[in-house]
């Protein structure tokens, strides 16, 4: 569907992208991944033809975004990032601004809002000015000016920035509800939005992939190291630790001790051995009581954080 | 290009300018201003200088069409500096510019939308005429011709305001930088009263005013047409590059 092919862009002395390569297929939600100023933005905005790459091409369905700027801009709805709006304009004649610009015709636009008033929940503020509008609501309207012409692709450059927890869920059920038929690119640097909403990710990182893959895949590819947590009572500190490191497939342990006079171990895991249960009989042997035992999996966190922090 | 995109633009732009105080207050300076240099006020910039109507005693409005390219320098670029300007401001230009429409189409639209309004301002000075034939009475040819000559000028100065506009994200400066090249072309004539005649009959030519004063007598010339088209041309041109640069630039 998109084919982002050897990608580079310069501000100037700036390398904000270079040769980035990855490809979306249909039907997909992708997150695009990377702290601020990765060039995520920048990658979205020359999908959209709004900038141009100083090398490589984007292709949407074989056409060049470049070459077929205006024929590429009708597949794809856009919501650039904090959905910037006419402020002064009425929620209703916005969309049908854009309904205009978008060619639908005339007699088919009041049925269209209103369709997409019920979709987005925007029904109860169609008739206001869109200064009187509630952050989460702007961003209901900006899905809605997206979703106008029904496109295949749909572009969100971070959807839920600046909105509140319950907000924010509204967003994401809302997205999810309108995945089910479209291509879409999320852009975040939010981890727990991409885990929550998109099949795959490409993670940026100063302007190069750093990662490229389905959940599980980066999980499993580069979560390497993963964390075990054991709560003991009745134990010595010092005790633990270094009995704990006598166990084969533990490489760091740290133990702190609790206000209960428990102490809690946080155990570094490699390999994929059942360390688990090693952990348990060595309690039982040294007759210490396990309070609790909790493995942790590698979460997109960790994967970040490892990726990105080079 | 799309004449339905191009009016779909218009129309907004045209309908968004209402919902702003701004825009009544601007016409309402407008008129203010207008009425008061054509009836009471004597304008000393210009030579021969405009004197009042009430002072001249002459049934004729080519004092007020002499007059409009000093006000248009001010109140044309008011109407137009949000025109791109704000858009930048909001970010509302990065939606805008991501929809299927092509650049020289928002030009012209925008374009479109400012020279309306400009039309509106002119058509709130028609009070003057009708004043004029209440005590005497007005050549109309003259009067026709001097708001035709009115229309030319008002779509050249509103193609400088937007190209003014498309240069900044900061209305103020969108206005001064506006504000500054209109003055260039409404008192380049005057300010070069001191060169040998010779030179002054080429050099006039670039003036706004010369051509506007030539529509205010009564004279329909086309080299006076061509002129203000072309610099109406020549700065939407202008904008269009400015905009496809800005962006579309490789580097």
């Amino acid at each position: 569907m998109i084919e982002v092919d050897n990608l580079s862009k310069k501000y100037g002395d700036f390398l904000a992208l270079e040769n980035i390569n990855f490809s979306v297929n249909k039907g997909e939600i992708l997150g695009l991944l990377g702290p601020n100023g990765a060039g995520k933005t920048t990658t979205i905005r020359i999908l959209c033809s709004y900038l141009a790459p100083t090398s490589g091409t984007i292709r949407i369905k074989d056409l060049d975004v470049q070459r077929n700027d205006i024929a590429t801009r009708e597949k794809i709805g856009y919501l650039p990032e904090s959905a910037p709006l006419y402020k002064d304009m009425i929620v209703y004649d916005y969309l049908a601004f854009i309904a205009s610009l978008r060619r639908i015709n005339d007699q088919a636009i009041p049925g269209r809002i209103k369709e997409l008033s019920a979709t987005c929940g925007i029904g109860e503020v169609v008739h206001k000015s869109i200064n009187e509008l509630s952050k989460g609501y702007r961003q209901r309207v900006g899905l809605a000016q997206a979703l106008m012409s029904d496109p295949e692709i749909l572009v969100l450059d971070e959807p839920t920035s600046g909105l509140d927890p319950n907000q924010i869920i509204e967003i994401r059920e809302l997205i999810k509800k309108i995945s089910k038929e479209k291509t879409i690119i999320l852009c975040s640097h939010i981890l727990s939005e991409i885990e929550a909403t998109c099949d795959r990710v490409v993670i940026i990182n100063e302007g190069r992939i750093a990662a490229d893959g389905t959940l599980d895949e980066l999980k499993n590819k580069h979560g390497s190291a993963s964390y075990i947590t054991a709560r003991f009572k009745d134990a010595a500190a010092d005790s633990v630790s270094s009995e704990l490191k006598t166990i084969t497939g533990i490489d760091e342990v740290k133990v702190n001790s609790e206000n209960d006079n428990s102490i809690t171990a946080r155990i570094k895991v490699s390999g994929s051995e059942d360390i688990s249960s090693a952990v348990f009989n060595l309690a039982k042997s040294r007759e210490w009581t396990l309070v609790n035992l909790n493995q942790e999996s590698s979460s997109l966190e960790s994967i970040f954080l490892e990726l990105t922090s080079k | 290009m799309d004449k339905k995109q191009i009016l779909n633009i218009a129309r907004k732009e045209f309908s968004y300018f209402f919902y702003m105080p701004m825009a009544y207050i601007a016409l309402f300076a407008f008129i203010l201003a207008t009425a008061l240099f054509f009836f009471v006020i004597p304008f000393k910039i210009t030579q021969p200088p405009i004197y009042p109507f009430f002072i001249l005693g002459q049934s004729s409005i080519e004092g007020l069409i002499r007059l409009l390219p000093y006000l248009f320098t001010l109140f044309i670029p008011a109407v137009t500096m949000r025109a791109f300007s704000e858009e930048f401001d909001t970010g509302t230009y990065e939606m805008l510019a991501t929809l299927p429409i092509r650049t020289s189409e928002l030009v012209l639209g925008k374009f479109l939308a400012s020279f309306l309004l400009t039309m509106v301002m002119i058509a709130t000075t028609l009070f003057i005429p009708f004043t004029v034939m209440l005590v005497g009475t007005p050549d109309w040819g003259a009067v026709f011709c001097g708001y035709l000559g009115a229309l030319f000028l008002a779509a050249m100065f509103a193609s400088i305001g937007i190209f003014a506009s498309s240069l900044t994200k900061n209305q103020i400066t969108a206005f001064i930088i506006a504000v500054a090249i209109c003055a260039l072309f409404a008192l380049f004539y005057d300010a070069m009263f001191f060169l040998p005649t010779a030179i002054l009959t080429v050099v006039r030519y670039f003036s706004a005013n010369y051509h506007v004063n030539n529509f205010a007598r009564g004279l329909i010339d086309l080299r006076d047409i061509v002129y203000m088209l072309s610099v109406t041309v020549v700065f939407l041109f202008m904008t269009y590059y400015r905009l496809e640069i800005k962006l579309k630039s490789k580097n």
